[in-house]
Order: structure tokens, then sequence, then C-alpha cells
């Protein structure tokens, strides 16, 4: 019997001990964010934050529930307080706001052009957020994104960040660093930072869930556009799809690209993946010169440049392709300096350096404009389609 | 030494599904672009020098019963030259297999897995074709038993159920007929695949009875069906089509007009191929596996197996693209696979009538 | 190329266990090295660029003897 209630005793001290309750978090009254929105008022300057909230039943299969709004979006805003937004969300939101698992973090131009070093600040401090979401920077008025449906997938700030992954998994176009720790680390280094840059395709947003009976898909919906460029903190322009596919390549951040040839009547494109690029930054007499090897194989997609042949020419493409992307290479080195973005990394480069030589050229901040790029590739044809000849160009009458 | 039985009707269809391995898939498209309507007849001809240079090893071997052609090599040469001449067949044998799984990969990747390194879609068939090898010649012989009959069947079910997209006007404009030329310019398929049946030797001497018939009709049979498939692909594909494409024969699986229900029939023939390949490669495998342990006198197979993935590996992934290869073997498939499907066995025959007459001589004295 | 040679130690390891426990041969340990090593050094030249081309040599010695 003593044995007994000692037990109990040890028991319900063993149960005081337990501290999980005081931050118990159940699913019921949480409110998931998916995505985040950051704006400022143009007329009071008042800084907006939409949080989109997650509806399960929403997002659930059951054909009777997916009727019901996947996402609920609320707009906030505050004059002098960026934690406020967390803190009072409750004056709307019946439910705990819960950011660990958001997708994405949007945020417009004006916004980023005032707050981007408070914004970043902000989310790293923040203990629950988690390094997945993408930044994403937008010039279209915020509440449109925000209340826009992508088709397909219910849940925006998700399929916002699919559309991302895949372009970088497809296409190449974005790099891996896009994230917000990689905004934070580009605050101390040279090379800027493209952040995916979205607008929509028709401003009138029907905000309806009836537009998802509509059958142009991609009708008032959002789309990737290239992206926006922050040199440290600060937004210095737009930058073209092409041109971020090429500079994610060339330093190492995308391992496709889609590069085309035209002579006039016919065509080459082709998809070049798995590349490995040997590069090296030497110093000869005056001048850094920074060479870039590029090797890489060639998937075919057309060939139309020849007459109907029996097999592709594969070393005529592989030249053709060598030649075009040297030459594209040139191009963005002279954007680069014409813009004053280091895309190359080189200044951070430089800065790495240890050897005394160096020295001279990690106080100029613009050593990196002075330096010599040389770029070559050494492509070789590795994959075709189903095909292995061309049916040739259209004849000319 | 292995000491496995096979029985005629194994080694007819190892003969056949060996032939027919990555041919039937790889070979309609090269030789309709060279031979265009006449491209069906090509396959006859190759079969048929197929069966003379086949016949050649047979009349070898028959005369020492028994022993595959690197112990022949090993008795007829001495154990220098023939070591070397042993090594030799070895290369080919090893070649052959980084030769068969390259072929699979280069499918897969443009066709099936894109994104997936073509390293690991090599490997996993290597390890599956070790451990057939790791398991022996009988083994092979009960797989290939167990599935050649299968797939020749499903093959030709699909095949057929595709005839409904013939169309005689797919042979496209009459050209003349040049046989010796057509020949000449399609003389890559008289080395692949029907002199790389040399590797078929390593298995002579497990055979028991009408080793010759089962042999010479394994051949025979393999060239008729490449024939009538390179045929069926004429009339449906078209000459046109078909010397643009790669594999035509997927293609052609792709467009089958059968009926709303029974869709995707290319998978049916993709597994069929991949079989017929896992067969060749295991043979290849093997013929390299045995003739190591005849030339270093050695029992256990496995750790021969094994890190014969090790070589084929690498030498698969040598090629560039599959221009490349086609490249390779329009140039020197027909030279080398005569060396080893003639020069060598009938250098082997001259020595052994030397040794014949010699050895009376010896006996006289 | 790091993995190739973690890849390439762990075979060489754990085969050569094996051979010691089942009682194979000296000959047959020194095959199994053997073959792996020649394996190891081609997939090595492939990785540095540099490759061993098998293809090629035969084709250079076909074009040798016949050309």
């Amino acid at each position: 019997m003593k044995r007994k209630r000692a037990m109990s005793v040890v028991v319900v001290v063993i149960c005081c001990l337990l501290t999980g309750c005081w931050d118990k978090k159940e699913i019921n009254d949480l409110a998931i964010v998916d995505a985040i929105g950051v704006d400022i008022d143009p007329d009071s300057g008042e800084r907006l934050v939409y949080f989109q909230i997650v509806n399960p039943p929403g997002v659930g299969g059951k054909s009777g529930e997916s009727s019901k709004a996947s996402v609920y979006t609320y707009k906030m805003s505050s004059i002098d307080s960026v934690s406020g937004f967390t803190v009072f969300a409750n004056k709307q939101i019946p439910r705990m706001i819960f950011s660990n698992d958001v997708q994405l973090y949007i945020m417009t131009l004006r916004y980023s052009q005032k707050y981007y070093r408070e914004i970043l600040d902000f989310i790293e401090s923040n203990p629950t957020r988690r390094s997945t979401g993408y930044f994403v920077a937008t010039d279209a008025p915020i509440d449109t994104i925000m209340n826009t449906i992508v088709p397909v997938e219910r849940v925006p700030g998700r399929a916002m960040r699919s559309m991302i992954e895949l372009q970088q998994k497809v296409s190449g176009v974005y790099g891996k660093h896009i994230r917000a720790r990689d905004a934070i680390n580009g605050l101390s280094r040279n090379r800027p930072i493209v952040i995916p840059f979205v607008s929509v395709m028709n401003d009138k947003v029907n905000p309806q869930f009836a537009k998802l009976e509509a059958i142009n898909a991609p009708y008032k919906s959002v789309v990737f556009d290239g992206g926006a460029v922050y040199v440290k903190d600060r937004l210095t322009g737009k930058i073209d799809y092409e041109t971020n596919n090429l500079s994610n390549l060339l330093s190492g951040d995308a391992d496709r690209y889609l590069l085309n040839y035209s002579d006039g009547e016919g065509g080459i494109e082709v998809m070049l993946e798995d590349p490995i690029i040997d590069r090296k930054l030497a110093i000869a007499g005056d001048t850094p010169i920074l060479s870039l090897n590029i090797n890489a194989s060639l998937r075919i997609y057309l060939d139309n440049r020849t007459k109907d042949s029996d097999y592709f020419d594969v070393h005529e493409i592989e030249r053709l392709m060598t030649k075009e992307f040297e030459k594209r290479c040139l191009k963005l080195v002279q954007l680069t300096r014409k813009k004053s973005w280091d895309l190359l990394g080189i200044q951070d480069q430089i800065d790495r350096k240890r050897s005394k030589v160096w020295s001279g050229y990690k106080t100029d901040s613009n050593a990196w404009k002075k330096t010599d790029v040389h770029i070559s590739a050494d492509f070789k044809v590795k994959w075709l389609g189903r095909t292995k000849s061309s049916y040739g160009r259209s004849e000319s009458k | 030494m292995e000491t496995a039985r096979l029985s005629s009707w194994q080694m007819f269809l190892l003969t056949l599904a060996f032939t027919l391995g990555t041919s039937f898939f790889i070979i309609p498209g090269g030789i309709i672009g060279n031979a265009k309507e006449y491209a069906w007849l090509i396959p006859l001809g190759a079969g048929l020098y197929g069966i003379v240079v086949a016949a050649l090893w047979l009349y070898l071997t028959s005369r020492y019963p028994g022993l595959g052609i690197i112990q022949l090599c090993l008795k007829l040469l001495g154990p220098k030259i023939g070591f070397l001449f042993g090594c030799l067949y070895l290369v080919f044998f090893i070649q052959l297999a980084a030769w068969v799984v390259r072929n699979l990969g280069d499918f897969i990747k443009v066709n099936l897995l894109v994104h997936t390194p073509i390293s690991a879609v090599h490997l996993m068939f290597l390890l599956v074709s070790a451990y057939t090898v790791i398991l022996g010649a009988e083994t092979i012989a009960m797989l290939t038993e167990f599935l050649t009959p299968v797939l020749v069947i499903v093959f030709w079910i699909v095949f057929f159920l595709m005839l409904k997209g013939w169309d005689w006007a797919n042979f496209g404009p009459a050209q003349e007929f040049h046989p010796w030329q057509l020949m000449a310019t399609s003389k890559q398929i008289f080395g692949f695949p029907f002199s790389e049946t040399v590797c078929l030797t390593m298995f002579f001497p497990f055979v028991q009875q009408r080793l010759k018939t089962s042999f010479i009709a394994g051949i025979g049979v393999a060239a008729i069906l490449i024939s009538l498939i390179v045929f069926f692909v004429l009339g449906i594909v078209g000459v046109y089509r078909s010397s643009h494409l790669t594999y035509p024969i997927f293609t052609l699986a792709q467009e089958l007009p059968f009926s709303f229900f029974i869709e995707h029939l290319e998978v049916i023939i993709c597994l069929v191929w991949f079989c017929a390949i896992s067969i060749k490669l295991s043979i290849s495998m093997y013929s390299a596996a045995a003739g190591i342990i005849q030339l270093f006198h050695l029992k256990n197979r496995t750790f021969i197996a094994l890190p014969l993935i090790w070589i084929i590996l690498p030498i698969s992934l040598l090629f560039e693209s599959v221009i490349s290869n086609i490249e390779w073997d329009r140039k020197y498939s027909f030279a080398f696979d005569s060396f080893y499907a003639i020069v060598i066995p009938a250098l082997l025959v001259i020595v052994s009538w030397i040794r014949k007459k010699q050895l009376p001589d010896i006996n006289q004295a | 190329m790091i993995m190739l040679i973690a890849f390439y130690v762990v075979y060489i390891v754990a085969s050569t266990i094996t051979m010691v426990r089942s009682g194979a041969s000296v000959k047959e340990k020194t095959v199994n090295i053997a073959l792996a090593t020649i394996g190891g050094v081609l997939y090595a030249s492939i990785i540095l660029r540099h490759p061993i081309d098998t293809n090629q040599i035969i084709g250079w010695t076909i074009d040798f003897f016949i050309h």
C-alpha cells in the first residue's frame, strides 16, 4: 500500500515536470501561412502585410469540399512596427499565426527599395522561420498577386514555389540561391542576388473562384518574368530570363541552358546539360584575368539548318554552338560592366584571395570591371531526340 | 571449370536471343537509311554470312570437343601466344558488354529517364547481369528458355496489331537494285550482330547434342526475324521516316492505331527489349568471366563478375553520343568483329591442321 | 572523384574480407583487385576528362593495319 502511494506521488510530480502543455500547438488552432506579401501603401506610406492562410477543407481531395476557397488572404497595415503584423494578427484572424512553413515571401519593388534590410532582419530573427521559403519580387499591386489563383495548383504560394523549382530543374533560369538565406548572404557580397520577378498577365483579376472555370488558363494569372537584381540591399534593375539563365550557368548555379542558333534560314536548338566549370582567377602583369572553361553535354532538340540528311553533323553542331555560346558570354560580360552587376562574382573571388599581390585589388571596388574575362566552351553532343537526323529546312521556292 | 549441361533447344534460344538482343531495336533505322526499300534483304544476306562463319567455328570446335574458343587458343597456340589471343578475346567480350549496355543507356536516357544519370541506369543492368553470371551458364540458359519464347510471342502479337497501319506507299519511290553496293554500305551488320555470336563459342562445351543444328538454326531464325521486323517497319513507318528515326520500332509502337483502350504498347516493346538486352549482356559478361577463369585457372566466378562491372561501366560511357556510336560502327565494326570471327578462328584452324600433320610425324618418329 | 575513390575503397575492402572468409586463393584475390583497379583507373580517366578511350584505341589500331 505504501509503495503504491509513493508511486502515485512520483507520477504526479513527474506530470508537473511535463512542460509541453504551455507551448502546445493544436493543429485546429493554427492558421497555417502559405505566403506572406509585403507592400507600402503609396498614399499613406503605411506598410502593408498580406497573410495567405491555407484553408485545409479547400485543398482537400473530396469533391464537395474543393469548391471552398483553398486559401484566405488577410491584409494588415501598420505604420510603425513590422513586428506588429504578427503580434496583432488576431485582430482579424481567429487562429494563431503559424509561419513555420511559409512557401513564399512576396515583396513589391517599392517595399524592397525602402525596407529590404528590415524585412531580411525580421525574417532572420524569427525563430520559427525555415529557410525553405523563396523570395519573389513584383511590381504589380500586391493584392492582385495575393488574390490570384494559379490554375491547376489550388494553393497560390505552393503553386509559385513549384513554378520556381520547376524552372530551376527544367530550364535552369533560376539558380539555387534565391532563398531568404541567400538574400541575407548577399548583403555581405558583391555578387548581386537575383530574385524571381512575377507580374500578372491581366491586372483586372477576378478574385472569385468562378475564374477556375475559365478555359484560358494563364489569363489573369501570375507569370514569372526574369528577376529583380539586388546589389547588397539596393534594387538596381531587372534582368531578363535568358541573361539570368546564362549568368547562373556560368556561376555554377544552374545546370541547364537552352541555346539556339540561327543562320537566317534554319537553326539549331540544343539544351546544354551537366556543365562542369573550370574557373581560374590569376594576374598577368597588372590585369587580373578570369578564365572560365565550360565543359557540357548538348541534347539536340532541333536542327533544321541543313538539307535532309542521314545523320546529324554533330561536330558542326558542336562548333556552331560553342561559337554562339561564347558570343553570348561576351555580351553578358559587357552587360555586367555596363549595369555594374558583378554577376560572375569576380570581386568576391578577388576578396577571397590571400596572396599580397591581390591587396591592391581588394580595396578597389571596381577591380572586377578591370578584370579580363576569357570564357571558352567545350561542348559535346551527347543526347538526341527520337531522330538521328533532321528532315531539313523548308526548301525555298 | 564449370560443368553445365545445355540442351540443344536452350542453345538455339541462346543464339536467337543473343543475335536479336540489341539488334532488332537498333538495326532497322540504320539499314533502312542505307538501303531504303531493300533494307529487309540485308539481314538475310548477313544471316547467310553469319552461318558461314559459324560453320568455321563449329568445324574448329568439333576437332577439339569440350573446349571453348579461349581454351582452343591456349591449346593450339601455346601458353604464351595463346594467352595473348585469349586476352584479345577478353577485350572483345568486355567491349561487347559495354556497347550493349550503352545502347540500352542511350535509349533510356533519351526516351524514358531524361534526368537520371546514364551510369546509374548502366549500373542497375550490370548488377543484375553480374548476378546471373555468378549463377552460371545453366541459369542463363534456363532464363533464356523461360523468357525468349514469351518475349518473341508478345513482341509479334504487338507487331501484328500494328499491321493496321500498313501502307505500301511507305516503301517510297522505287530505287535501282545494286545488291553488292547495298551490302557494302551496310557491312556493319555483318559484324553486329552476326559476327558477335562468336561469344557463344564459350557455351559450346556445355551443349550435349545437336550443337551444330541448334546454333546455325538460331542464327538463321534470328536473321529471318530481323528481316521481317525491317520489312514491317518499312511498311508501317516508311522508308523516309525510318531513316531519320533512331529507334523506329519504338516510334511505331508509340503510334499504334489499335483501339481506344489498349494504348501505350511501346511499354511492352521496351520490356521485351530490356529482357533481350539483359540476356545478351549476361552472355557477353559470362563469356568474359569464363575467359578470365580459363586464362588464370581460377574457380570462383563471383569475384570475377563483380569487378567486371568496374571495367564495363566506364567503357560503356566512352561514346559521346548515339551518332558517334553509329560513326564508329560504320567505320570499324566490321573489321573489328571480323578479326575475332574470322581471322583468329581461321588462324586456329590452320594451326590445328599443321599440328595434326606434325603429330603423325612425331608418332612415327 | 571522391565518390569514386570511396566506392573503390569500399569495394576492395568488402570483397577482400569476403574472399578471405571464404578461403579464396591468392590468385583470385589478385585478379579481383587487378580488375577493379583497371576499372577504377578507366573511370578516373573519364572523370578527369582525359578518358582512356578504348573505342578510339581500337579505331586507331584498325586504321594502322588496314589503311
